[in-house]
């Protein structure tokens, strides 16, 4: 084909045609940039769509059944509230699931039935239809079906949380007497947790360092009626100190630990024997007010110095039988108990000595051996917890220990702690992470319950238990996800919040691939229907839920938005082919006209150009996707590049998640791959078309 | 006896260029060639040699008139120029920036001629003018003499019929003038090609079986 060989020969860059070679070079930059650009924005936007909607499944599942009207005017529901099994209250979905009887009515025991009452729904053989078991029992047998099925009943409600935040206000994590007590309060949704790891552990946050040093200093402190209004009385007790800690080291191994500046003193019997040191002094005029010894000995302290003080070299010299240091022509001597001061933090290997803690009462009673290296020389020893602050740790992942944060009872569920004064584990949004809460700080739900004469307000203990991130939802950073009997209790006190009855009970569906909802919502719809239920429940895809409706639509609103915009771009992007190709063809009149002379047809004479056309085309697209590849691969580089360039984060992390999505969007690739050669052939036909259209004689003959 | 066809046949062409003062170029031409023949067109400069040449080879359409080709009936325009007709021009007109071989291998290419018969032939024709040595250097390389010779080799790689010739030594001197003219009408004769041959020399008109002057857009014998 030697439209093929002409094109390859034109698309070669050569000396003679620098112009054109700098137009096609123009046009392939710009065709890549644009394909760079559009590609990393869709992966993008498409990885953070998945991660968004992956929370909301998660944290909400893709089905949610819930009872229609007919459920709550049904007999089933209203005849708790007449019987005396049922204590007279309606139950929820979770607590009907658990009766014997589908009907508690008792007709010797309880009241006549009022005449307004519902008639019973009474199946073929004339039993009640019980809608919850029956709901369950058509659950269970699409779990057979599907393996990756899971369901578990929800409750919400709300509550006013007023969360206590004991604090330290010194530098050092453990020092003690220097606390502050702050609150936090705010109208909350209460939820019930999807309590399967599988569902609930891509949710939760990890506990940082900052949990972990906090559930340490709490150990040290009593809080005492923590229910009241006033403030809540805090006071260092040594009461249960040893069993608080034990427990706390068996739920968490230290690692490593950091120094706290200026408090910590380094003790001389740390450093090795027979080694030599730089230090620096503290002198002023001749005394000398402390020494400092640096982590590395080139660099001077970075303390700044009180006035009338000056730093002073000096070398400190470890023996056994006796340290000195030694400046100028100045030997020291020093005492075995000397401690030397650090001008920055210092990062150590640290392991507890459990044996201290039996007889410890407060923190620095505790010896942890540390390991670690200053100035190139290893040191280890056993120093006090004071002035150290966790930096690195593991948590035990063993059911038989039940550490106070939410974590796995068995393979199958996950569970929230109860503290030792009942106080009941809860799940926070991240939003309060970053408003200071931390793990392990106490407070209370405050909800109305309605008596015979008056509102009464009611208060239930809770300990933080652990944070959850909720996703862009806009309620969710005012979602608590709390154990089931909370709810409970606080829908049973009458609704101080009053929602919508329906929402507040149901049942939740997960399955692995949340696409497929459409087909397992129909599968569960036709069996409910068969078993006669369908007029009891709603079954709602995640793409109906209330508070995601709208999100979603905008999703596919922006995904159609973006590729209109990515079409555009494109578009402009191939207008640049249209310019070099017709900047080529007026190059290369007079071979056209030659090889027209030889028989060429214009068909093929237009093949060369457009041929032009797509190669710049595919070549830029294919440098764009490689550079996407890597750009993508690279993302979270980019993206620190940006914070430090800008000196603050460059994507706002409550939406865009801790990273951006690494993955590239398949679907971006192919459209991209599809719309930019198609773009460059319609680009590639104007030029075409304008070379075919030359008349070989006029040029043959000026030309000569 | 009947009469062979002819190869080609031109009839009462005209060309006009319509403008401020519109220009007759052309006035009633009629030609026919026949296979074999060689005939040289002269006039003046600017007379309209190169517009009837081109004309005739289907590079240019007549304002008036027809052209065609008895032997090669049905045949697109781009088909003639492929198969039927080769042309060598003043400017030689090769393309610079490929080789010689290339070049002579071009117009093959274009007519999908397969490849393995089309590189014998395009060497046997760069033998015949003397270039198989040279067959590898770009042509830009190449002296005006060894240029003109290479676009002989180059329109005969279709074993066209007829061979349009547009003032083939007008660019070159004595001694090169003379070589490629011998050279030419050599392989007319070897190949059996007919000639239509524009040019002002006298004595190489004078070789030519028929010479016709192009006189006020006529032409005349």
């Amino acid at each position: 084909m030697f439209e093929l060989s002409i094109a390859l020969k034109y698309l070669i860059p050569r000396k003679k045609h620098l112009s054109v070679t700098l137009i096609a070079m123009m046009s392939l930059a710009v065709i890549s940039l644009v394909v760079w650009l559009l590609l990393v924005f869709l992966s993008v936007t498409e990885g953070m769509e998945k991660t968004w909607l992956k929370k909301l499944t998660d944290l909400n599942a893709p089905l949610r059944i819930t009872p229609k009207q007919a459920y709550f005017s049904s007999y089933y529901h209203q005849v708790d509230s007449i019987s005396n099994i049922s204590n007279f209250s309606s139950k929820t979905l979770g607590e009907k699931l658990q009766t014997i009887s589908s009907d508690p009515y008792d007709p010797e025991e309880d009241a006549e039935i009022p005449s307004y009452f519902p008639k019973p729904d009474l199946d073929d053989k004339g039993s009640l239809i019980d809608p919850v078991k029956g709901l369950f029992s058509i659950l269970m047998q699409m779990q057979e079906k599907h393996k990756s099925l899971l369901f578990q009943d929800y409750e919400m409600s709300g509550a006013m949380l007023k969360v206590q935040m004991l604090r330290n206000r010194s530098a050092s994590p453990f020092s003690t007497g220097q606390e502050s007590m702050n609150f936090l309060t705010q109208v909350s949704y209460l939820a019930t947790p999807p309590l399967h790891p599988k569902t609930l552990s891509p949710l939760l946050l990890t506990p940082t360092a900052k949990d972990i040093n906090h559930l340490f200093f709490l150990a040290s402190y009593r809080m005492d009626s923590f229910l009241s209004d006033s403030s809540p009385k805090t006071s260092l007790s040594t009461e249960g100190f040893q069993e608080k800690m034990n427990y706390l080291l068996k739920c968490v191994e230290i690692k490593t630990i950091k120094t706290v500046s200026p408090t910590f003193r380094l003790p001389l019997r740390l450093l090795p024997d027979n080694t030599s040191f730089t230090v620096y002094g503290v002198f002023r005029q001749d005394s000398c007010l402390e020494w400092f010894i640096t982590d590395t000995s080139s660099k001077k302290p970075l303390m700044p110095l009180p006035n009338g003080t000056q730093y002073q070299k000096g070398t400190l010299h470890k023996k056994e039988g006796g340290s000195f240091i030694s400046y100028g022509e100045k030997n020291i001597p020093l005492a075995k108990e000397t401690f030397f001061s650090l001008d920055a933090p210092l990062t150590l290997r640290a392991k507890v000595d459990l044996t201290s803690v039996s007889h410890a009462f407060k923190m620095a009673d505790i010896q942890i051996f540390v390991q670690g290296s200053i100035q190139g020389k290893e040191m280890k020893g056993s120093i006090p917890w004071a002035d150290l602050e966790i930096v690195s740790f593991t948590l035990e992942n063993s059911p038989l220990i039940s550490p106070p944060w939410i974590h796995a009872k068995s393979e199958k569920e996950m569970t929230l702690p109860v503290g030792p004064s009942q106080e009941i584990g809860v799940l926070l949004p991240k939003a309060f992470q970053e408003n200071g809460v931390l793990l392990g700080d106490k407070g209370y739900l405050s909800y109305a319950s309605s008596t015979a004469s008056a509102f009464q307000e009611m208060r239930t203990p809770i300990f933080v238990a652990g944070f959850y991130d909720p996703g862009i939802l806009s309620v969710g950073n005012k979602c608590l996800l709390v154990p089931p009997s909370i709810t409970r209790s606080i829908n049973s006190c009458n609704t101080s919040f009053s929602f919508d009855k329906i929402a507040l009970n149901g049942f939740q569906v997960w399955f692995d691939n949340p696409n497929n909802v459409e087909k397992i919502q129909k599968e569960l719809e036709s069996r409910l229907k068969e078993a006669g239920l369908l007029p009891y429940w709603q079954v709602t895809s995640f793409k109906n839920y209330d508070f995601a409706k709208d999100l979603l639509q905008q999703f596919q609103s922006d995904r159609y938005l973006f590729s209109l915009v990515g079409i555009i771009i494109l578009l402009v992007a191939c207008c640049n082919i249209v310019s070099f190709l017709i900047l080529l063809v007026n190059d290369k009149k007079k071979e056209i006209a030659i090889l027209q002379s030889m028989g060429a047809s214009k068909k093929s004479i237009a093949c060369i150009f457009a041929l032009c056309g797509i190669a710049v085309g595919i070549l830029g697209c294919a440098l764009g996707i490689l550079a996407g590849v890597i750009t993508i691969k690279n993302i979270d580089t980019l993206v620190r590049f940006l914070s430090t360039l800008q000196g603050h984060d460059a994507f706002l992390q409550t939406f865009y998640g801790s990273s951006l999505p690494t993955s590239l969007s398949s679907s971006a690739i192919l459209f991209i791959s599809i719309a930019t050669p198609v773009l460059s052939i319609i680009a590639g036909l104007i030029p075409a078309i304008k070379a075919c259209r030359l008349h070989p004689s006029s040029i043959l003959r000026s030309e000569s | 006896m009947t009469q062979p066809l002819p190869l080609l046949e031109a009839k009462n062409l005209c060309k006009t260029f319509s403008g401020y003062t519109p220009l007759i170029l052309l006035e009633d031409v009629s030609l026919t060639l026949h296979p074999k023949e060689a005939i040289a067109i002269k006039g003046k400069s600017g007379s309209g040699k190169s517009s009837l040449l081109h004309i005739l080879g289907t590079l240019d359409s007549p304002t008036k008139g027809t052209v065609t080709f008895p032997r090669a009936p049905n045949l697109s325009l781009e088909q003639i120029r492929s198969s039927h007709v080769g042309f060598i021009f003043q400017s030689f007109h090769l393309l610079e920036d490929y080789t010689l071989l290339e070049n002579v291998l071009m117009p093959g290419k274009i007519a999908k001629t397969p490849p393995i018969l089309l590189k014998e032939r395009a060497l046997e024709l760069l033998n015949q003018v003397g270039l198989l040595e040279k067959k590898d250097l770009p042509v830009k390389l190449l002296s005006g003499g060894e240029k003109q010779r290479a676009a002989l080799a180059r329109s005969l790689c279709n074993d066209p019929d007829i061979l349009f010739v547009d003032e083939p030594t007008g660019n070159l001197d004595r001694t090169n003038a003379l070589m490629v003219q011998d050279l030419l009408l050599e392989c007319c004769k070897k190949y059996g090609k007919a000639l239509v041959l524009v040019t002002h020399d006298e004595d190489f008109a004078s070789l030519c079986d028929k010479t016709y002057h192009l006189k006020d857009g006529r032409l005349q014998c």
